[in-house]
């Protein structure tokens, strides 16, 4: 579809929360995150915690991320997704990748630890959010959790999650995970037989 | 209130598209508040880029944790800043060439927090092309005056070529207005300006004398909201045409501002009466909406209206639906 077709179909129902979602998709697709926004707000606004809203407050969370120096808005957009629907992982995620990012590691690890702790990562995946391949959630938590782990100084505790990773589920982490985590075992755990 | 005033118009016949510029161009962030403008045939459009996404929500569930409407700049960088992009059109309305404004040859370094040549209407007087809209970034405290930014085109650029900021009307050095903007340029009227629409002061630039003069104003009409400036006054049978934009203005519980705007027709007799006025209306049902331009193009109006701040469109209304639609409070 093309964002002519998809504001066409807004315009004639713009009230419906799936005609601002399925707008908003569009100008993302195109790379125009401002205007993808403005429709994932309204979306959200006219469906409240059903999954349509969460699925719109995780991309409007991406997308502020992705402008650049917006992360005190993004992360209010995903806390917002997070206590919406505190069992669905993906809002975790998002929230304890950019705080290990931007090196706020104990962030980091309390919310990968509350994440593995409380969701259920066998929920139906969202329907138009492919930023990670959605099944991988619960193992890309896993491994922000070791990571921060490591520099919040829980070195052991690190050192076995990362460990139990590259052991049993390597070749499943997305390229940039599994480069890091090799990174990770040979530079900080010496482990050179990796 | 009239709401989707787009359904209205595209259901009777009109078309609207989406106005984009390349995101690898402006990261992806705001486009708003076009201008449309037809020149010798030509549609030229003026499309504001900003430096920021609006959020604005409209249920206290969603508001931001700094309030219900709320500009997300770099939280490094608490400026609003504005580009503009010239375009011109082909007759499918599709974009089909378009450049920077280049004004590098009178930018100062900015004093204050908005940056840019905001809400810029194109106009063409005594064969100059212009951009004007109002600057605020020239004084510690922004002022808004509007401004005249003479353009020139090529195949290759777009450039400013000149710059003159427009005084208050009454005498030099009287300073009784903050921030003038949203003036509304009468297109076949040089240097002429619909101020606001109720009471409907008319005034006129004189580069000659530098100095602002008022050249009509109307009596007060009763109605309940005030009629601000927009679109540019364009003539249209024996009278004048224009769009204003109505602010509602409000607070939420905790105190923050929060804001509405909406948009009416004013049709103006040759001596600035208002003779037929519109519903109120919005273009979306978007909160934030507004227009800078509306040109006459064949059997249609070419409207341009930005949406949240966030996204620009372009709307061709059949006159038809239009004539119908100014008709509607006197039926």
């Amino acid at each position: 579809m093309s964002i002519q077709s998809r504001l066409e179909t807004y315009i004639l129902d713009n009230e419906n929360p799936a005609s601002n979602f399925n707008l908003g998709l569009e100008y993302e697709n195109v790379g125009q995150s401002s205007s993808a926004i403005s429709y994932y707000l309204r979306a959200a606004e006219r469906c409240n915690h059903s999954s349509i809203a969460y699925e719109s407050l995780i991309h409007m969370g991406y997308l502020y991320d992705g402008q650049g120096k917006r992360g005190r808005t993004a992360m209010s957009c995903w806390r917002k997704a997070l206590s919406m629907m505190p069992k669905r992982p993906e809002a975790y995620y998002y929230i304890s990748r950019y705080y290990n990012w931007i090196s706020e590691y104990d962030q980091g690890y309390l919310f990968s630890k509350l994440a593995l702790e409380f969701c259920e990562f066998d929920l139906e995946p969202l329907e138009c959010t492919w930023y990670i391949d959605p099944t991988k959630y619960k193992l890309c938590l896993e491994f922000d959790n070791g990571l921060s782990a490591w520099w919040w100084g829980k070195v052991d505790e690190s050192k076995q999650i990362l460990l139990d990773i590259y052991n049993n589920k390597v070749d499943l982490l997305p390229p940039y995970q599994k480069n890091i985590l090799i990174k990770y075992l040979k530079e900080y755990f010496k482990l050179d037989e990796i | 209130m009239f709401e989707n005033f787009v359904k209205h118009v595209t259901s009777g016949g009109g078309i609207i598209k989406p106005l984009l510029i390349d995101p690898k161009l402006t990261n992806g962030l705001g486009l708003m508040n076009p201008s449309v403008y037809i020149d010798d045939g030509k549609i030229l459009v003026n499309i504001r880029s900003v430096n920021y996404t609006l959020y604005n929500c409209e249920t206290p569930h969603y508001e931001h944790v700094w309030g219900p409407l709320v500009y997300i700049h770099p939280e490094d960088n608490l400026v609003l800043a504005t580009k503009n992009y010239l375009c011109i059109l082909n007759d499918e309305l599709n974009i089909d060439w378009y450049k920077l404004v280049d004004t590098s040859k009178f930018d100062t370094k900015p004093i204050w927090d908005f940056h840019g040549l905001e809400d810029a209407r194109l106009v063409r007087w005594d064969g100059k092309l212009y951009m004007t809209g109002v600057r605020r970034d020239c004084n510690t405290i922004g002022s808004g005056r509007m401004e005249l930014s003479e353009i020139e085109m090529s195949n290759d650029y777009v450039k400013e070529v000149s710059r003159t900021r427009i005084p208050l009307v009454g005498e030099p050095g009287e300073i009784c207005s903050y921030c003038e903007k949203n003036w509304m340029p009468i297109i076949n009227k040089p240097f002429h300006y619909v101020k606001w629409g109720n009471p409907t002061e008319v005034v006129k630039y004189d580069f000659e004398t530098d100095r602002t003069i008022q050249v009509s104003h109307t009596n007060i009409h009763n109605i309940a909201h005030d009629l601000r400036g927009g679109s540019q006054v364009i003539p249209y049978k024996d009278g004048y045409l224009g769009l204003h934009h109505i602010t509602y203005l409000t607070k939420v519980a905790a105190g923050r501002r929060d804001g509405m705007y909406r948009h009416q027709f004013t049709y103006w007799d040759k001596d600035w009466n208002p003779i037929k006025r519109s519903p109120v209306f919005s273009f979306l049902t978007g909160k934030v909406e507004f227009t800078c331009g509306l040109a006459e193009y064949g059997d249609s109006f070419l409207i341009t209206f930005g949406f949240m701040d966030n996204a620009a469109y372009i709307l061709k209304t059949p006159k038809k639906v239009l004539e119908e639609f100014l008709d509607v409070d006197s039926k």
